[in-house]
């Protein structure tokens, strides 16, 4: 018998904030990566935990968080959480799968301030990233 | 130097983004047309309260092909059969603050003054191209600004000192008739 696959995590927006449109694209991408790949889907699913995107040539930041079957994306940056940060042009094109966040930061285009384990981080890079199935190139 | 939101204008912008997007390393392939929808505020004098000006324009492998604005009750699809691929929506002075070079359009989008519907996987996968095109709107083309130029009277206290530098029209609402200042002080 197959095994019926759960729902994809929904996506929400959180908390107003500053970065307000920011929060909305992130959303939608995330939203669009769920519906799309059950891998990321599945990964969304089973992560708990938060982190900072936080587009720092704009001093602009979003909190996404990973809660039971929920994906919510806060339009501030929250304190004392994991930081992924870098020029949002960096940012985008990562996070829209044209780059690899590895070698971003291994270029030190992007980095990271955490002092805890990176399990939401490495969760959302994943999520984020754009499965090469989709879209247009 | 053509005046704001006239075919000249629009002319303008359309060759200021194609000469943009020669100088780019990759371009986006494939056809999209943009929507851009700028809402009357009671501040800008170009758009009427509560009334909405609409814009199309049609990219092709990075290239504008054309962009023109609708008539009030004209159907976009009277332009552009298929469905339109982004839509960029938001206060005319907002729009009007973004082609006098006084506010940056990507930070004005990641603030959601102005609000973007579409494929943000495809947006996001060509920034550079999209900062591109907007660097065009922001600053490639001198405007004239005929009914006064922002920063409007009752905005001008949120506008950055230096506003002026940033545009080759003049000084900040410098060229606006005084029976106009007064009437966006009301406003």
């Amino acid at each position: 018998m197959a095994r019926r696959l759960k729902p994809a995590p929904t996506v929400e927006l959180g908390r107003p904030g500053e970065a307000a449109g920011m929060a909305a694209m992130v959303a939608e991408l995330v939203r669009a990566n769920l519906a799309d790949s059950p891998s990321r889907a599945r990964v969304a699913r089973r992560a708990r935990g938060s982190i900072v995107l936080l587009a720092d040539d704009r001093s602009l930041g979003v909190t996404l968080s990973f809660r039971e079957d929920c994906v919510v994306i806060d339009a501030s940056p929250a304190p004392g959480l994991p930081v992924l940060a870098g020029p949002w042009l960096t940012m985008a094109t990562v996070c829209a799968g044209a780059r690899s966040p590895l070698s971003a930061v291994a270029r030190r285009e992007l980095h990271v301030e955490a002092r805890r384990p990176l399990r939401a981080l490495l969760a959302a890079a994943y999520v984020l990233k754009v499965p090469r199935v989709a879209g247009r190139t | 130097m053509p005046d704001i939101y006239t075919t000249e204008w629009y002319d303008s912008v359309r060759d200021a983004i194609n000469a943009g997007v020669s100088r780019l390393r990759s371009v986006p392939e494939g056809r999209f047309v943009v929507a851009v929808e700028v809402v009357g505020d009671g501040i800008s004098p170009y758009v009427a309260t509560d009334a909405t000006r609409r814009f199309l324009m049609e990219i092709d492998d990075g290239t504008c092909l054309w962009y023109r604005e609708l008539a009030a009750h004209e159907d976009e699809r009277a332009h552009h059969e298929g469905r339109i691929d982004y839509r960029f929506r938001g206060p005319a002075t907002v729009f009007d603050e973004i082609a006098a070079g006084l506010l940056d359009p990507v930070d004005v989008a990641l603030r959601g003054a102005v609000t973007v519907k579409g494929d943000m996987r495809l947006l996001l996968r060509n920034a550079e191209h999209v900062a591109s095109l907007l660097a065009a709107y922001t600053s490639a083309v001198s405007t004239t600004w005929p009914l006064g130029r922002p920063p409007y009277a009752s905005d001008a206290s949120d506008a950055p000192a230096d506003a002026s530098s940033h545009n080759a029209t003049g000084g900040a609402g410098g060229d606006a008739p005084a029976d106009h200042r007064e009437a966006t002080a009301r406003a």
